[in-house]
């Protein structure tokens, strides 16, 4: 992998194409935001969508769709797809494996326990009543991988291992208390998949300040995350002081992934995939790959959720699903046509 | 067949013995009909079983199977705990039929080589969800007793659940009797209440827009109380026979006369902050009822034993919901705190 940042990547964005793609992402942004409003089983106008946004009448069935179901249903896509990008453009820097995704760091497994724990002792049936523990499970996760693999001297391969044994270990431990309880089952299958039907105004509010808080860090990760990149004795040289970088990525990895997740469930395929189109569009900068990462995150989650509100008549394809079949294709598309870039 | 041809040795005999005992037995009850019930040969999805003596070691893998068997007269040996907080699976109108039985308590996958350690001399599995190939290795240990074609996993009507067992364990007449029964309530109660005759109502899961059909046992029981089930928009979902997923956003076709929810007991906030459920008739109209764990789970198990407590329980509700008067209080819904608000 060291050798690969020796190797020129075969096409470099200029700043005016960069600026070019990010007015394209903001537009589309704009636009399947509108859509994401006015799309649905229940047609909604432009007047609806303004009046429940502006006027807003609690005994109008119009409105009450428009405001208190897809309106959080859009935001929180739309903050979950930035997280999920963000956090899988410094994981992917951090390790410098174009494979790795933030589920790695054992925050998926840490948060589908604490959720399995919380059905079955508690008794839980309300995805809305998840998201602490959710939380909790995932930092507690995230934090054993990092011990294992090294805490701040962690090199990429042995956080790697150390992230895949919590991980499977977390599932099987997951999987042995399902078989106990058929009904914890069944609230599982439609936590595991990952979607944002039904999420909440109050939930999204609690989980903001984590995302705020990751998104800080992982800015400030971005700077010492460049020099990273040429090698570790490099960036030493170059006076990065390399394990407080890896423990800020970490720590933003974390909260971002960690909110995610809590909001609406593990939705593994987002922060793989979104860097490497991120990286297609901005180059290797790793400032840059965080912009367009959130920025194609955001677009992807908010399709896949629209989509999946759509393809089943009444029913409700869940957008983690629906990630992988948006996001796939595109990423095939990809990598056929230029290669994977280089990290 | 199999499970015939398997008795190795020691079984032979003994079987041999069981069914001219099994007949003597019977021939002392007074039971009219009932003169050689064995063997009996019973139709299934799967092919056709025959249970060739009275069984006396039951194993039930039916998430309710043990109701009817308990209605019947007969404990099994071990069952298949649904849910609940007992620790014999059974819920309270079934514990007097269960008695200072105690049996083995069997949980989560069917586990074929616990049940064949267990040597049982019939497994009834109509609701359970067995496979054809499950049921082949199940078959080789015990006679096996799936649902019919016509019925699916989880969609055998009470009757049929009872009737088969009765024949499968020679109480054929008992079922028969109490089908009788039962069905006279059903239909007491559809005669002194005309105006349930063709209205909707529907069942569904507290807190989300997710029905069951009349093809679910839930379906059933309002449909034999005159009630009319109405399909979601769109026809009944190839996905899934037994519930039907409205859409969120446009509920309508849920708007029905009379709404039941039913919980588990932990989803009546959910229910509370439903988007659109306070723009529904049904809700304004004070039509809906709140079911609670008991009654919920009564209804979900559509036992014989289960029926009688759930019509005791539902019967006033659904008067008081159906009487046309929004001013009418249904009981279960205001002790949950989920009626309409005055003047909204």
């Amino acid at each position: 992998m060291t050798a690969s940042t020796l190797s020129l990547p075969r096409h470099s964005p200029t700043g005016d194409l960069r600026l070019l793609w990010l007015g394209a992402a903001l537009l589309a942004l704009g636009l399947l935001s509108i859509a994401a409003l006015s799309l649905g089983a229940r047609a909604t106008g432009g007047a609806e969508i303004w009046g429940a946004l502006t006027n807003y009448d609690p005994d109008n069935a119009d409105h009450i769709v428009v405001r208190n179901m897809r309106l959080p249903r859009l935001i929180g896509a739309g903050l979950a797809g930035a997280a999920l990008g963000m956090s899988g453009a410094l994981i992917q820097a951090m390790t410098r494996n174009p494979l790795a995704d933030p589920g790695l760091l054992g925050i998926n497994g840490g948060a589908a326990l604490g959720v399995v724990l919380c059905i079955l002792v508690l008794g839980v049936t309300d995805p809305a009543e998840f998201i602490w523990v959710a939380l909790g499970g995932g930092l507690a996760a995230s934090v054993l991988v990092f011990l294992l693999g090294g805490g701040s001297q962690a090199n990429p391969l042995r956080l790697i291992l150390a992230g895949a044994a919590v991980s499977a270990l977390f599932l099987a431990l997951t999987r042995a208390l399902l078989l106990v309880s058929r009904q914890t089952l069944d609230v599982y299958r439609f936590w595991v998949l990952g979607g944002f039907d039904g999420i909440q105004p109050a939930t999204l509010q609690s989980l903001l300040p984590f995302l705020i808080l990751g998104a800080l860090l992982a800015i400030i990760a971005g700077f010492g995350l460049n020099a990273l990149m040429l090698g570790e004795d490099t960036a030493k040289g170059l006076g990065v002081r390399t394990g407080l970088t890896r423990l800020t990525a970490g720590a933003a990895i974390v909260l971002l992934c960690g909110a995610t997740v809590a909001m609406a469930g593990p939705i593994a395929f987002a922060g793989l995939i979104v860097p490497h189109i991120a990286r297609w569009a901005a180059g290797p900068a790793i400032g840059w790959s965080l912009a367009f990462s959130a920025m194609f995150g955001a677009l992807l989650l908010i399709a896949a959720d629209l989509l999946g509100r759509l393809a089943l008549f009444g029913g409700n394809m869940q957008a983690g699903v629906m990630t992988a079949l948006i996001g796939g294709p595109v990423l095939i598309w990809l990598v056929r046509r230029n290669g994977v870039r280089k990290l | 067949m199999r499970f015939a041809r398997r008795g190795s040795g020691w079984r032979t005999p003994l079987m041999a013995c069981a069914a001219p005992l099994a007949a003597l037995v019977l021939g002392l009850l007074p039971l009219p009909g009932s003169a050689d019930p064995f063997p009996a040969v019973i139709d299934h999805r799967y092919g056709t079983t025959t249970v060739p003596a009275k069984p006396t070691r039951i194993v039930s893998l039916s998430f309710i199977g043990h109701d009817f068997l308990l209605a019947l007269g007969e404990r099994p040996y071990a069952l298949r705990k649904w849910y609940g907080s007992d620790p014999y699976g059974v819920w309270p109108w079934g514990h007097d039929a269960l008695g200072e039985a105690q049996p083995v308590v069997m949980r989560g996958e069917v586990d074929i080589e616990r049940i064949a350690a267990m040597e049982p001399d019939l497994i009834a599995a109509q609701w359970s969800g067995i496979t054809a190939q499950q049921y082949a290795l199940l078959s080789q240990i015990a006679p096996t007793l799936p649902p019919r074609a016509e019925d699916g996993d989880y969609g055998t009507p009470w009757q049929q659940m009872l009737l088969r067992l009765g024949t499968a364990t020679g109480k054929r007449t008992t079922a028969e009797a109490i089908v009788t029964r039962i069905e006279g309530r059903f239909a007491e109660l559809r005669a002194s209440h005309p105006e349930w005759q063709g209205a909707s109502a529907m069942m569904a899961w507290a807190g989300h827009t997710r029905a069951y059909t009349r093809a679910d046992i839930r379906g059933q029981f309002l449909t034999a109380l005159g009630f009319s089930v109405p399909d979601a928009p769109g026809g009944p979902n190839a996905l899934n026979r037994f519930y039907v997923e409205f859409p969120a956003e446009d509920p309508s076709a849920m708007d029905v006369d009379a709404l039941i929810w039913l919980d588990t007991g932990r989803n009546v906030e959910k229910l509370a902050r439903m988007p659109l459920r306070h723009t529904t008739r049904a809700y304004r109209e004070g039509r809906e009822i709140y079911a609670d764990k008991l009654l919920s789970a009564a209804l979900s198990h559509s036992s014989p034993l289960s029926l009688d407590y759930a019509l005791d329980q539902l019967v006033p509700l659904l008067e008081a919901a159906t009487d046309g008067d929004p001013a009418t209080v249904v009981s279960s819904t205001a002790n949950a705190g989920l009626l309409a608000k005055e003047g909204s």
